[in-house]
C-alpha cells in the first residue's frame, strides 16, 4: 500500500530553505512595488461560494475549480482566481467607498488543470485591480506597475505584448463574418489553431485584399511602427480607433520612460475572450509561457450587480523564482550568518553579546551540540560564514570560514 | 541572436520534415551520419534537434524546452497541450475514424452502449461525447485491429492511412472523425519572444508545404 504520509498530491509542492526565502523576499519586493503606487493590499477568504468563480460562465459546472460542499450544504470553491473575489469586494462591501479603487494582493488560488498536465494545481500570484475608472492612463499606469514588478526583482530582459480585444471584434464585424463563423474564429483562437482558423477566414468570402491582411496579422507583432502601419491599412473606423487607443497608451508609456518594452500584438491567436479592451502578456527567456497577464475586463463587476470598467494584471511568482534560480548566482543566505558556540562558564557573557549583534541585524544561530568540534563541522557543512567560540572569562575565538582563518580575540573588541 | 530547438516526432515525420528543413538550407550533418546521439546542431549552430516520441513532442514544446515541434495532428489533439498550432505541412495525410465490422454499423448507429479499442482515449471520447453515445473506452497501446477480432470490443479508433490494415482483418471504417496530417506547433512564449526568427522559419517553410 502507498504510505499516504511519505508524499503530496499531484500538483502541490513544498518551498524548503532557500528557495522559500528568495520567494518571500521576491514577494515582498513586488508588494513594495504595488503600495508605492497606492494599491491597497487585500486578503480574501482561501474558500467560497462556488458562485463567485462562476458567475457568467455558460455552465454550473467547472472542472478547474477545487469545490466541495461544506456543512450546511453549500457548494464552495477554493479561490481559482483574486480577480472575481476582489470584484465582489468591489460590488458588496466597498460598493458605497469613493472609487477609483485600488487593490494589490499576493496570494494562492487553486486550480486543476485544463490541459497544463503536470503543472502546479496551487499557485501564487501577486497582482493589481484598479476599479472604477476607464482611460488610458489608468491602462497605462497599471502596464508601468507590471513592468516596476519585474524591475524590483532584478528581471530586465522581458518584452511586454499589447493587443486590444475591440480590435479583433470590430474587425471581424466589419468584414461581414456569419455569427457561427465568428463564434469558429474564438474557438479556433481558443485552441490556438492557427491551421483551422486559416481555414475558417478562407472560407469565409472575403475579398483577397482583407484576407491576405488577416492571414499577415495572424502571428504579427512589433513596434510601434508596426501598429502604424496596420493603422494606415485599416478601412474600418472602429478597428482605426481601437488601434489608435493604442497609439495614445504607447505615448504614456513613453513619458513614463517604459515604451522600450513594449511590443505590439497583433497575432489573431492570442486574444483571450474575457477582455474588453487591452490586454498586455510579459514574456521573459527561458520561460516557456507569459510571466505576467492581464487586461481590462469592464464586463466583470456587472455580473455583480454594480457596472464598473476595472483593469488589472497577475504576476506568476512560480514561474518568476525558476527564472531567477536558474539565472542568478543567489548567494547562499547561510555565508552571512554567525554560529556561536559557548561553554557554560561563558554562556552568561555570549548570550549577551549575540544579542546586541541581532540587533545590529545580524543573524546568529546559537549551537547546540555538546563540543566545539562538532559546532564546527556542521557549520561548514551548513556553510555558514564564521563561527564565534565563546571559551572562558572572555576569551573568544574567531573562525572565518570562507577563508579558513582563526584569531583569539577578547569578547571587549567584538 | 538565440538558438531555435525543434522537436521531431521519430520516425518518417522527422525525415520528411529534415527534407524540408534542408531545402530552405538549414542542414544538419551530425543528424545523417546514424549515432546514439540525442541532439543535434545544425551546421551553421542556429538550430538544435532532438528525437523524440510522438506523443512527447508536445509536452517538450509546451513546457519551452523545445521552441518548435512537428508532429501529427492526432498527437496534438489526443495530448491537448497549450501550444500554438501554426501550419499544415500537408505530408502523412491520413484520418482517424472509427472501424470495425460491416455488420457492426446499425449497432453504431443504434445509440446503444459499445466499447470501444483505441491507442487515442481522449480523441474517442471526445468524439463519442460530442455525439451524444454511451461507451466504454479501452486503452490499448498497439495492434488496435485485434480488438474487434478477438471480442474485446465493438469498434476501434484509430488512424487509418490506405485501410489496407483493416481490410485484411475484415474490418471496414464506420465514421470519420478528423483528417489528420503533419503540423507544425510552436511554444507560445518562443512565438513572442523569438518572433523574428520563428515568423521567417514559418512562412519559408510555408512555401514547400505539400497542398
Amino acid at each position: 500500500m502507498k504510505n499516504y504520509t511519505l508524499h503530496i498530491p499531484e500538483g502541490v509542492r513544498d518551498y524548503i530553505g532557500e528557495e522559500a526565502s528568495i520567494k518571500e523576499t521576491l514577494q515582498n519586493q513586488i508588494k513594495k512595488v504595488f503600495t508605492g503606487y497606492s494599491y491597497n493590499l487585500i486578503e480574501t477568504p482561501t474558500f467560497e461560494y462556488l458562485d463567485v468563480f462562476t458567475l457568467g460562465e455558460n455552465s454550473f459546472q467547472k472542472p478547474q475549480l477545487y469545490h466541495l460542499i461544506n456543512r450546511q450544504g453549500e457548494v464552495v470553491a477554493l479561490r481559482s482566481d483574486m480577480t472575481r473575489a476582489i470584484a465582489r469586494v468591489a460590488s458588496t462591501q466597498n460598493s458605497q467607498c469613493p472609487f477609483p479603487q485600488r487593490y494589490a494582493y499576493m496570494a494562492n488560488s487553486f486550480r486543476y488543470p485544463e490541459r497544463y498536465q503536470g503543472k502546479l494545481h496551487e499557485f501564487t500570484q501577486g497582482g493589481i485591480e484598479l476599479i472604477g475608472i476607464n482611460s488610458i492612463e489608468a491602462d497605462a499606469e497599471v502596464i508601468k506597475v507590471a513592468i516596476d514588478a519585474l524591475r524590483a526583482v532584478g528581471v530586465e530582459d522581458f518584452t511586454i505584448h499589447i493587443g486590444s480585444s475591440q480590435f479583433l471584434e470590430y474587425t471581424l464585424s466589419d468584414i461581414g463574418l456569419s455569427e457561427k463563423s465568428k463564434e469558429a474564429v474564438y474557438k479556433a483562437i481558443d485552441h490556438k489553431d492557427a491551421v483551422s482558423l486559416r481555414s475558417i477566414l478562407e472560407a469565409a468570402h472575403m475579398d483577397s485584399e482583407t484576407l491576405e491582411m488577416l492571414l499577415e496579422l495572424m502571428q504579427c507583432a512589433g513596434k510601434i511602427e508596426l501598429l502604424r502601419s496596420v493603422k494606415e491599412r485599416m478601412s474600418a473606423p472602429a478597428s482605426k480607433a481601437a488601434l489608435t487607443y493604442l497609439e495614445e497608451l504607447y505615448e504614456v508609456l513613453e513619458d513614463y520612460g517604459a515604451s522600450q518594452y513594449v511590443l505590439f500584438d497583433f497575432s489573431l491567436l492570442s486574444y483571450a475572450n474575457y477582455y474588453t479592451g487591452v490586454m498586455f502578456q510579459i514574456f521573459t527567456k527561458g520561460v516557456g509561457s507569459a510571466i505576467v497577464e492581464g487586461g481590462r475586463y469592464d464586463g466583470l463587476l456587472q455580473m455583480f450587480k454594480e457596472n464598473r470598467p476595472a483593469v488589472g494584471f497577475g504576476v506568476h511568482i512560480h514561474l518568476l523564482l525558476q527564472k531567477l534560480l536558474k539565472e542568478k548566482v543567489v548567494p547562499s543566505m547561510n555565508k552571512s550568518r554567525t554560529l556561536v558556540f559557548y561553554k557554560r562558564e561563558a554562556r552568561q557573557m555570549a548570550l549577551k553579546v549575540i544579542e546586541g549583534f541581532r540587533k545590529d541585524g545580524l543573524v546568529v544561530e546559537t549551537s547546540f551540540f555538546d563540543t566545539f568540534e562538532e559546532t564546527l563541522a556542521y557549520g561548514k557543512q551548513m556553510g555558514m560564514g564564521g563561527v564565534l567560540y565563546f571559551k572562558e572569562d572572555d576569551k573568544v575565538e574567531i573562525y572565518n570560514l570562507e577563508k579558513d582563518t582563526m584569531q583569539e580575540t577578547n569578547v571587549n573588541a567584538l | 541572436m538565440s538558438q531555435i530547438t525543434f522537436a521531431l516526432a521519430k520516425g518518417r515525420l522527422a525525415k520528411k520534415a529534415m527534407g524540408i528543413l534542408k531545402e530552405i538550407g538549414i542542414t544538419c550533418s551530425e543528424m545523417e551520419t546514424e549515432s546514439r546521439k540525442l541532439l543535434f546542431t545544425s551546421d551553421d549552430g542556429k538550430f538544435r534537434f532532438f528525437l523524440a516520441k510522438a506523443s512527447d513532442v508536445p509536452t517538450y514544446v509546451d513546457y519551452g524546452v523545445a521552441d518548435i515541434g512537428i508532429v501529427g495532428k492526432d498527437t496534438i489533439v489526443e495530448e491537448n497541450r497549450n501550444v500554438y498550432e501554426v501550419l499544415d505541412f500537408g505530408f502523412g495525410k491520413c484520418k482517424m475514424a472509427v472501424a470495425g465490422e460491416p455488420s457492426k454499423k446499425e449497432l453504431l448507429a443504434s445509440g446503444a452502449f459499445i466499447r470501444v479499442a483505441t491507442k487515442y482515449p481522449t480523441i474517442a471520447k471526445s468524439y463519442f461525447e460530442k455525439t451524444n453515445r454511451p461507451v466504454e473506452i479501452i486503452k490499448l497501446n498497439g495492434s488496435v485491429e485485434l480488438g474487434p477480432i478477438v471480442g474485446l470490443s465493438d469498434v476501434i479508433v484509430d488512424i487509418v492511412e490506405s485501410g489496407k490494415t483493416l481490410e485484411e482483418n475484415g474490418l471496414v471504417v464506420l465514421e470519420d472523425i478528423i483528417p489528420l496530417s503533419a503540423r507544425c506547433i510552436v511554444n507560445t512564449a518562443s512565438m513572442k519572444v523569438k518572433h523574428d526568427t520563428i515568423h521567417h522559419l514559418l512562412r519559408e517553410m510555408e512555401k514547400r508545404r505539400d497542398v
